[in-house]
């Protein structure tokens, strides 16, 4: 419990400190760090309880997304404002970096299988945004639906 | 006078994309963007006769047979509140408030603007990211200052090396360099876990924008934009990670 506290507290810091760095609006800075902590919660819940990096990155992506969806709704501005700052700490970059840190230290194994993780989380990540465009879509439409029949 | 507002037209949707795509937006949200603003304006959908095309490197628009335009863009950035702000003129412009000439001087306004936060801020939450993406991969308290510095050291190398050299990939690889420099000797000092201070460090400099974006274009279909944000944002990550291992060669084998 006191661990999700701590994630929750230091994944919600460095998303809006990369939003900071980012140059957002000043307006979407909070927001953007909420939507931040959820998809790391996402992440960190899985892939503790024996998921693999790519059903994780599947849902970190989805819930990033889906929340930010409804974010630029509401604050009317671009899904990329609040999307990119939550996914720094999972995004292929670093376990790139790793990987090609393995390679240069010949440790070929390990570079092998930082590359497959890192292809793994980026096809997860295209996955989550795929389903959440097609999710919000579908409730957005219905939402339409139900308003005007009223 | 049709022309002349068929010429205002071209420059403001070619400035509104030019805008957009230096400060880090996906492709596939430029061309919506030029194309909602040229249908209002001509009061049609997407034809043969009105149509634009983005790269990376270069947008084309054409409204009528005659007139077609481009621009090249050289210098990429990330600027998030710049394409807000360019979204919200062209929102304002399709709900009807703008005219666009208004639209052309409120771009123009955008472009030359010096936005962002002050550089003191952003060093004081580079600290800030690097330390809390330290924690959350493993990291332990005792670790904080050592990726603290390494990041700062790692983003004002950043800054630095991208004023004065102006080469891609090297500067990157500069900035991992010092800073993870930075970072061991630190860390050498106080500190246990070095790969996680090492993720830290290197935390400013993650090609997030670059691999997000080439996902989504390749999603909307431009696959050239998207696979060049990949090759770079690959490229970038190898940089980076290349920087890294040379601080791990000289001082550890």
């Amino acid at each position: 419990m006191l661990n999700l506290v701590f994630h929750m507290v230091f994944s919600f810091l460095s998303s809006i400190s990369f939003a900071i760095i980012c140059n957002v609006p000043k307006k979407s800075i909070p927001m953007g760090g909420i939507v931040g902590m959820l998809g790391w919660m996402g992440y960190i819940l899985l892939s503790t309880n024996g998921y693999g990096i790519f059903q994780a990155s599947v849902v970190c992506s989805l819930l990033l997304a889906f929340a930010g969806q409804i974010a630029a709704r509401i604050f009317k501005m671009p899904l990329t404002v609040f999307y990119v700052p939550g996914l720094v700490p999972i995004v292929p970059g670093i376990s790139a970096f790793q990987a090609f840190r393995h390679l240069t230290l010949n440790d070929y194994e390990a570079a092998a299988m930082g590359f497959l993780n890192v292809g793994y989380c980026a096809i997860g990540i295209a996955c989550g945004i795929v389903i959440s465009d097609i999710l919000f879509n579908a409730i957005l439409g219905i939402y339409r639906f139900i308003k005007r029949k009223a | 006078m049709a022309s002349n507002r068929n010429d205002c037209l071209i420059k403001a949707s070619l400035l509104a994309g030019k805008i957009m795509l230096e400060n880090g937006a996906e492709t596939s949200r430029v061309e919506d963007t030029m194309e909602r603003m040229i249908s209002k304006a001509l009061g049609v959908e997407r034809s043969r006769e009105t149509f634009t095309y983005i790269t990376l490197n270069g947008i084309f628009v054409k409204t009528d047979m005659n007139n077609t335009n481009f621009v090249r863009i050289d210098n990429r950035d990330h600027n998030l509140d710049k394409i807000t702000k360019v979204n919200q003129i062209s929102r304002l412009f399709t709900e009807g408030l703008l005219t666009i000439e208004e639209v052309y001087e409120k771009l123009q306004e955008v472009d030359e603007e010096k936005m962002g936060y002050s550089l003191a801020m952003k060093f004081f939450f580079t600290a800030i990211l690097s330390g809390s993406v330290m924690l959350i991969m493993n990291g332990t308290f005792i670790d904080l200052p050592a990726s603290m510095i390494g990041g700062l050291i790692c983003y004002l190398s950043y800054l630095l090396a991208y004023r004065y050299l102006k080469i891609p990939f090297i500067t990157e690889y500069i900035a991992a360099f010092f800073g993870g420099l930075a970072a061991f000797f630190v860390n050498g000092m106080v500190g246990s876990h070095l790969s996680s201070v090492m993720i830290g460090t290197v935390a400013p400099l993650v090609p997030g924008i670059a691999i997000t974006n080439a996902i989504r274009d390749i999603l909307a279909k431009h696959y050239i934009s998207g696979s060049i944000r990949l090759v770079e944002g690959i490229f970038i990550a190898g940089s980076i990670g290349t920087g890294i291992a040379t601080v791990y060669y000289i001082f550890i084998q």
